[in-house]
This record gives C-alpha cells, sequence and structure tokens, in this order.
C-alpha cells in the first residue's frame, strides 16, 4: 500500500476512468461481436449519434460545474426539429435564414433561462425543468406529430464524408480539442469557482450572473444546434426528438468524473462518456439479449461510475487530512 | 495645572499627522442589533495597528465594511485623506485594500496557483491562461515568501488549514496592497508559521504599508503591533501606542472590568475521581495515530498537545467513532468498539470538532435548530419533537453559557465566532455526555468567551465529566489539564503531570526536546 500511494497520487483516477469504461465495454463488444465495432459504417453511424449528444453534454458539463443544471435542452432540440420540419417547404425558403432564426430563439431562450438563475434564488433544476415543458409544448403545437422533413440543403451539409471520414466524426473531434483549449480559460475557471463555492467566488471577483447567463446561453444554442443536426440525420421532426438527450447528457457528466455538486468537470471526460453510454445498446444487443435492456444497463453503468468517483474521493480525503 | 506627560517621540510625530487610514464614526446595525456606534480607529503608515475586542465587539463587522463585504449605516472611510466609497470587494480590491479573512476565501477546487494570482494571472491571451507562466510565477512567489513545498497544481481542498491560511496570507501580498487586514490570521498556524508572519507583516508595514491586525490573542497583538485600539460593544473605548498599554489595561478595556485571571482556579485533588472512563491501550487510527495508551477519570482534565499532524486529530475522532481504529478501547470498564459517532453518542461521549463552520454547525439553520440537533431523542415525545421541552433544552443551554443573540430563531451564521462555539458547546453538553472531547475549542475565540468556556471545563469536571481536550495554545493546556499528552509521530512522546506540567515543557516536548515518556 504504501508503495502504490506516490503513484495514486499523481494519477488522476477521477481523469483516467472514463477512459477505462470505454476501452473496457469496446474490448467486451469487440470480443463479443466485432462487426457492431469494426463493421463496415458503423463509425458512422456511431459518431452521428454520439455528436448531437456531445454538443448537449458540452454545455451540462458546464451547467453542471455551476452547481446547477439544464433540464430546458430537451425541449430546445424538440422545438427546433419542429420548426425545421414545418419550414423547409415554406415559399421563399432561406436555410440561412432558418438557421439564423434559430440560433437567434436560442440565444433569447438561453438569456432567460440564464437571467433567471442568475437573479433569482431559484433553482436551476426547478427553472429548467419548467423551460423545457414550455419548449417542448412550442414543439407540439407546431408540430403535433412525428413527420416533415429536412431541407436538402441542410443534408448535404452536415452528412456525408470529407476525405473519407465522416463529418460527425471532425465534429466530435473538434469539440473535443476545443475543450483542451478552452479548459484554461478564465470563463471555465470561473465557472468551476462558482460550483466550488459560489460566495468566496463573488468574494474573489468572479462576474458571477454574467458567467451563469453565458452558461446557459451556450447551453440553448448547443441545444439548438444539437437539434438542427438531429433533424438533418433523422430527415424529419419530432415533438419529443429531445427527450432522450436530457437524462443523457447528466449521465455523459457523470460517466465523465463530474461531481454532481459542481466545482469539476471535463469536457473531454463528458464526450468520452458519452461514446461510453452509447457503446451499451450494442452491447445488450451483442449479447442476445432484447433492446429493453438498454435502459437498465445504463442506469447501471451509472450506478458503477458514481459509486468508483465517490470511494476514490473518500479515499483522497482519508489520505491527505 | 498638575502633571503634564511627556509625549514620546513617535507619538509626537504622529500625533502632528492626520492618519492614513481613518475609519470614522462607523455606524451599523442589522436588524435590531446595534453592532457598530460610533467607532473609530485611525491607522498610520508604517505601523501594524492592532484591533482587540470581546466577542461581538464589532471587530468583524468593521472588517467586512472596510472590505466591502458590507456597507455602514454611517461614518466615513478615509485612505491617504482621500474619501472613499466602498461599496463591494471590488471597490475595496481597487482602492489597494487587502483581506485575510477569519473564514477563508480559497475556492476549493481550484489550485493553489489559479487562487493565488486569480484576476491577475501573468499571461493570459484571448482569456485563456498560460498555464505554464501561471505556475511557473506561483513557484516564484511561494519560494519567495519561504514555501517553496507547495505545489502550484495542487487542489486546495487538500491542502492543510495552516496552508491554506499560509496561502491566502501570500495572495493578499502579492498584490502589493496599500492596506493588508488580517483577520484572526493565526487561529491555524503553528508558531513559527506565526513567526513568519509577523515577520512578513512588519516587513510590509516598513515598506510603507498599512496593517490591520485582529487577534483575540493578546499576547500576539502585544508582541506584533506598534499600535493598538480597543473594541467593546459596537465602539472604540480605548487607544494607543502598544508601549503604554498593559496587559490588564487592555482587558479592562475589553470587558469593562477587571478579571482576576483568565484562568479558574481548581484543585484536581477534590474533583478528580478514581473511576477510569476511557482508557486505551495500543490505539492507533490511521493514518497518523500509531500507539497510543492512556487513560482518563471521571473529573479529570487531560490535555493533548503536539504539533499539528501528529495524530491528535486521528485521536479525538476516533474515539468519537468518526474514524476506524484498531487496539483496546474501554469506556466504563467495558470493552468497545466505536463504529459511528451515533454510537459514540449513545455511549456518553461527544465531541466539540475542529471546524465548527462545517464540521460542528449546520450554519443555514437556527440556534434553536442547531442546539436541538443531536438531541432530538431527549426532546422527542414518540416521533414528535416536543416544542415544549425543545424550548427548556434552548432556554437552558443560551442561559447557561451566556450565548449573546437576539433571538434562538436566527440563523446561526450571523452569529460571532465565540457564539457559535457556545452554541456547538451547549449542543455538545445537553447530551449529557461522560467523556468530551474538545478539538481546539477556543480556536478564533475571544478572551471573554474563552473564560466562560474555561470556567465551562471545570464545572463539568465537578459533575464527574472526564474531558479530553486537544489544544495548539501551550498555555491553556499548562494551566487547564491535570496530564497532558504530548504526541508526536502519533506516539505519545512526553507525559506530563504536576510540576513538569509547563508551558516550556509542553514546546520543549512537542519539538523534540525536553523530558520523554518512560513508558510507550
Amino acid at each position: 500500500m504504501q508503495r502504490l500511494r506516490p503513484i495514486l497520487r499523481h494519477l488522476d483516477l477521477v481523469a483516467v476512468m472514463p477512459y477505462v469504461y470505454l476501452i473496457a465495454l469496446a474490448l467486451a463488444l469487440y470480443l463479443k461481436f466485432p462487426a457492431l465495432l469494426t463493421g463496415p459504417g458503423r463509425l458512422n453511424t456511431r459518431a452521428t449519434a454520439v455528436f448531437p449528444l456531445a454538443l448537449i453534454a458540452f454545455s451540462q458539463t458546464l451547467a453542471i460545474a455551476t452547481r446547477g443544471i439544464d433540464l430546458s435542452v430537451g425541449g430546445l432540440v424538440s422545438a427546433t426539429t419542429a420548426l425545421i420540419a414545418t419550414h423547409s417547404g415554406a415559399k421563399g425558403f432561406s436555410l440561412v435564414l432558418l438557421v439564423v432564426a434559430l440560433l437567434a430563439l436560442g440565444l433569447l431562450a438561453g438569456s432567460i433561462t440564464g437571467l433567471i438563475v442568475a437573479f433569482t434564488r431559484l433553482q436551476p433544476f426547478i427553472i429548467t425543468l419548467a423551460m423545457w415543458s414550455i419548449w417542448d409544448g412550442i414543439a407540439f403545437v407546431v408540430l403535433p406529430v412525428e413527420g416533415g422533413t429536412a431541407p436538402p440543403g441542410l443534408l448535404r451539409l452536415l452528412l456525408g464524408n470529407v476525405a473519407g471520414i465522416p463529418k460527425s466524426v471532425y465534429g466530435v473531434v473538434f469539440l473535443y480539442v476545443a475543450w483542451l483549449w478552452l479548459r484554461h480559460t478564465r470563463f471555465v475557471i470561473d465557472v468551476k469557482a462558482i460550483g466550488s463555492d459560489e460566495a468566496r467566488a463573488r468574494l474573489v471577483g468572479v462576474p458571477v450572473a454574467w458567467r451563469k447567463i453565458q452558461v446557459y446561453v451556450l447551453s440553448a444554442v448547443f441545444a439548438v444546434l444539437a437539434g438542427i443536426y438531429v433533424s438533418a440525420v433523422t430527415d424529419s421532426g419530432a415533438p419529443n426528438a429531445g427527450d432522450q438527450f436530457i437524462l443523457n447528457s447528466v449521465a455523459c457528466v457523470v460517466i465523465g468524473g463530474a461531481s454532481i455538486y459542481g466545482g469539476t468537470g471535463s469536457v473531454a471526460s463528458s464526450i468520452i462518456g458519452a461514446f461510453v453510454l452509447l457503446l451499451i445498446p450494442d452491447l445488450v444487443f451483442a449479447f442476445n439479449l432484447s433492446s429493453f435492456w438498454s435502459v437498465f444497463f445504463e442506469g447501471f453503468l451509472l450506478l458503477v461510475a458514481v459509486t468508483i468517483s465517490s470511494v476514490v474521493i473518500t479515499f483522497r480525503q482519508s489520505g491527505a487530512g | 495645572m498638575g502633571e503634564t506627560e511627556q509625549l514620546t517621540e513617535a507619538e509626537q510625530s504622529t500625533s502632528a499627522r492626520s492618519p492614513d487610514l481613518a475609519l470614522v464614526n462607523i455606524h451599523k446595525s442589522f436588524g435590531g442589533v446595534r453592532a457598530l456606534v460610533g467607532a473609530t480607529v485611525e491607522c498610520y503608515r508604517g505601523e501594524v495597528h492592532g484591533c482587540i475586542g470581546e466577542n461581538g465587539a464589532g471587530k468583524s463587522t468593521l472588517i467586512k465594511i472596510l472590505s466591502g463585504a458590507l456597507h455602514a449605516d454611517a461614518g466615513e472611510i478615509t485612505l491617504g485623506g482621500r474619501l472613499l466609497h466602498v461599496r463591494s470587494p471590488h471597490d475595496a480590491r481597487k482602492a489597494g485594500i487587502r483581506t485575510v479573512f477569519q473564514e477563508l476565501s480559497l475556492i476549493p477546487h481550484l489550485s493553489v496557483a489559479q487562487n493565488l494570482f486569480y484576476g491577475a494571472e501573468p499571461d493570459v491571451r484571448l482569456g485563456r491562461i498560460s498555464v505554464r507562466s501561471l505556475r511557473a510565477a506561483a513557484r516564484k512567489v511561494l519560494a519567495e515568501y519561504g514555501f517553496p513545498g507547495i505545489s502550484p497544481d495542487l487542489v486546495v481542498s487538500r491542502l492543510q488549514l495552516a496552508d491554506r491560511q499560509i496561502l491566502e496570507i501570500i495572495k493578499a501580498l502579492i498584490s502589493k496592497p496599500e492596506v493588508l487586514v488580517l483577520d484572526e490570521a493565526t487561529s491555524a498556524l503553528l508558531p513559527k508559521q506565526v513567526e513568519w508572519l509577523f515577520k512578513t507583516v512588519r516587513e510590509f508595514a516598513s515598506e510603507g504599508g498599512i496593517a490591520f491586525f485582529i487577534s483575540h490573542r493578546l499576547a500576539e497583538v502585544e508582541a506584533l503591533c506598534d499600535r493598538v485600539t480597543v473594541l467593546r460593544n459596537g465602539e472604540d473605548v480605548g487607544h494607543g501606542l502598544m508601549t503604554e498599554m498593559p496587559e490588564d489595561r487592555l482587558v479592562e478595556l475589553m470587558l469593562g472590568r477587571r478579571i482576576e485571571r483568565l484562568y479558574p482556579h481548581s484543585e484536581p485533588a477534590g474533583r478528580v475521581r478514581d473511576e477510569v472512563v476511557v482508557a486505551l491501550e495500543h490505539f492507533g487510527a490511521p493514518p497518523r495515530l500509531h500507539d497510543v495508551s492512556m487513560e482518563v477519570r471521571r473529573g479529570q482534565i487531560v490535555g493533548i498537545g503536539g504539533l499539528a499532524g501528529q495524530g491528535q486529530s486521528e485521536l479525538l475522532l476516533a474515539l468519537y467513532g468518526a474514524r476506524r481504529s484498531y487496539g483496546q478501547m474501554t469506556l466504563n470498564g467495558r470493552q468497545v468498539h466505536l463504529r459511528s459517532p451515533s454510537q459514540a453518542l449513545a455511549s456518553g461521549i461527544a465531541l466539540v470538532p475542529e471546524d465548527r463552520a462545517s464540521e460542528g454547525l449546520c450554519l443555514s439553520l437556527s440556534v434553536r435548530e442547531n442546539l436541538a440537533l443531536g438531541n432530538l431523542h431527549t426532546i422527542s415525545r414518540g416521533p414528535l419533537i416536543s416544542p415544549r421541552r425543545e424550548q427548556r433544552l434552548v432556554r437552558s443551554s443560551v442561559n447557561s453559557l451566556h450565548i449573546r443573540l437576539r433571538s434562538p430563531r436566527q440563523e446561526a451564521s450571523s452569529l460571532s465566532g465565540g457564539n457559535q462555539q457556545k452554541v456547538l458547546l451547549g449542543r455538545v453538553l445537553a447530551s449529557d455526555p461522560s467523556l468530551l472531547l474538545l478539538y481546539d475549542a477556543t480556536r478564533g475565540v475571544d478572551i471573554g468567551t474563552k473564560t466562560d468556556i474555561y470556567q465551562l471545563m471545570h464545572d463539568q469536571c465537578e459533575q464527574g465529566v472526564a474531558i479530553l481536550f486537544y489544544s495548539t495554545d501551550a498555555s491553556e493546556l499548562a494551566n487547564m489539564a491535570d496530564e497532558v499528552l504530548v504526541l508526536h509521530d502519533g506516539t505519545i512522546r512526553a507525559r506530563l503531570s504536576g510540576a513538569e506540567l509547563t508551558e516550556e515543557q509542553i514546546v520543549a516536548a512537542a519539538v523534540g526536546g525536553g523530558k520523554q515518556a518512560t513508558r510507550a
């Protein structure tokens, strides 16, 4: 134990765990049903599924780092796909105009949420829960039933390959690399400070209200972007397209090792968490189980991840004193 | 005409000058409580100005007003002759005021380097901070101030309390402030670190800074400060050069009355019984307590001394069931192995923990709720709390401990440090323990409350309670304990009692010299 301690002290277990899960699950899948991992088109399918989740997990990581959470992302994704589906065939249609309008909507939505979070003592959980309902409601009003199509221009832009590699892979890699640069910005440091101890952060000069607004605006804009992407991928709109992203994005953040109490978080780890989470349906299929077991195992994985995280933290605390 | 005192040279020069920092006639009330009623403090450049006062005298409030964390209701602050409008911590920083608070302001999840340089990082491009230059700058600063051992990348929550306090002080100094305010800055420091602080603060003052030092430790104020102001009940009741204010005069000003002695007199022979309450045989608790054998009898006060981190924390926490332990523990004759604090409480052991803010009290709850917590079984009838019993508990605690508050309904966070400690004691004592564990119970507590706590300890002992207390104050140990065990490296290095129980012996044993224990 004494020999292990210096190694353990330098090894950031929490940062390493998501990669351990990834390798473990990928290996299991490879051994059981290799085609699902490395078969033709599998990378494309996987990256296509991961990219929108990674986008939302990106901003969710930041929201959770401030000791908040954004549940409204689901509603915004749904509303976005609904609006695209019902407006793509309109007369005088312009893709650019549509996208700009949607982003403006995201900006507005995020600002509203951000202002309420920043200037009232209401819990982000409650506020974003309400916003989720509002945006989901708008989605249903606009598009009561799944249907419609996505503009062909959008499909051309977002789908397909560049230099033989799916565009979604570029997207995911871009988000991962962007984080490596962003994590040392004042913005991210402030976000962590707010989650760590908001009162002290304020005392030290962190612009708390402004950062909170920025976080929720980012969250809303990323949700809209994810919605646009989902629209293209499914070539349709659905009023409940966004629901799966809410808890899944939180799951990614947790598997990534962040604490739900704030102060920590790594988007890179959350993105790995997205890959890990989306391996589970494949594993369920590979082991010949009914697809309904997916949800069970996703929950089970979450339990394992949280348990390991807290064991590591307890171990660290009893050592350091 | 009478006698006219000759002014000393120093006095002549400064009384001719107008003060460089003056807080004049400051008033501040919180609801119905008048915290400051026209307090005036005048400080001069090049001097270390000490501010002392009893529990609730207004020192913390004054500091918070100076630091921009609170607004004064009336009064003005001038710095260098200019009137200051300090409406926020930001304004205070801009004016060149840096404060080291009693409750630290380091952000737990950020690193040492990030905390040190927040807002003033050396290399920032496009909003992105260069990690390498930040680390290098932190390393340079830490070495410069004499602490090359602290790693700049270490997350602050993993530092010991003393190191965190040092970091807080360095952080305030590196921005080269005009005014350095220290609120109970020494409370968590080891003697050597206190020396470092004094040296650093004196350097700061001699380079033209204004140092404002608040401490309950009179000895420190006397050692460090050139000038002192005494606060009592929200106003200044005396001020002057340190050389002209003898200790008993200061104490008298602080309390408004003379106190005969700080430590109550008590004959151990009268109150110590033969019955052993707790006995430990080769007792240990990871990671730092290895092998301790000792016993505490009814009515006895056993003190634990030694430098910080030698196992004292593990000892007290393990006795309270809050830490894993090994070895033999006998409680009232029966062998026990405590696995949880609730088990300890049920067995009659109570603990007053190290950090009252995070480990002892629930600051966002009311005083009433804090007192009731941990005593719910005595004030409940079945599943419901009996309001009458709760009220009786609260009233008796507040009265017997002289807790100063507006109402039991007020939030515990609104009480001063000393009063908070009393609430914690009240809760702990209400459970009627047979063994009372005190972890540095008088840290950050003023002299009046300290006396109350010492008297309380003796009263409890008269009633047959056994007390085991850890203190970083050697004088406190020497005067209060019947026997002192000095810990080093997880074992007892010295057992002092009787004639050998002196402050010097305790300190000597703690640092390595002095009488060594003859049995393990």
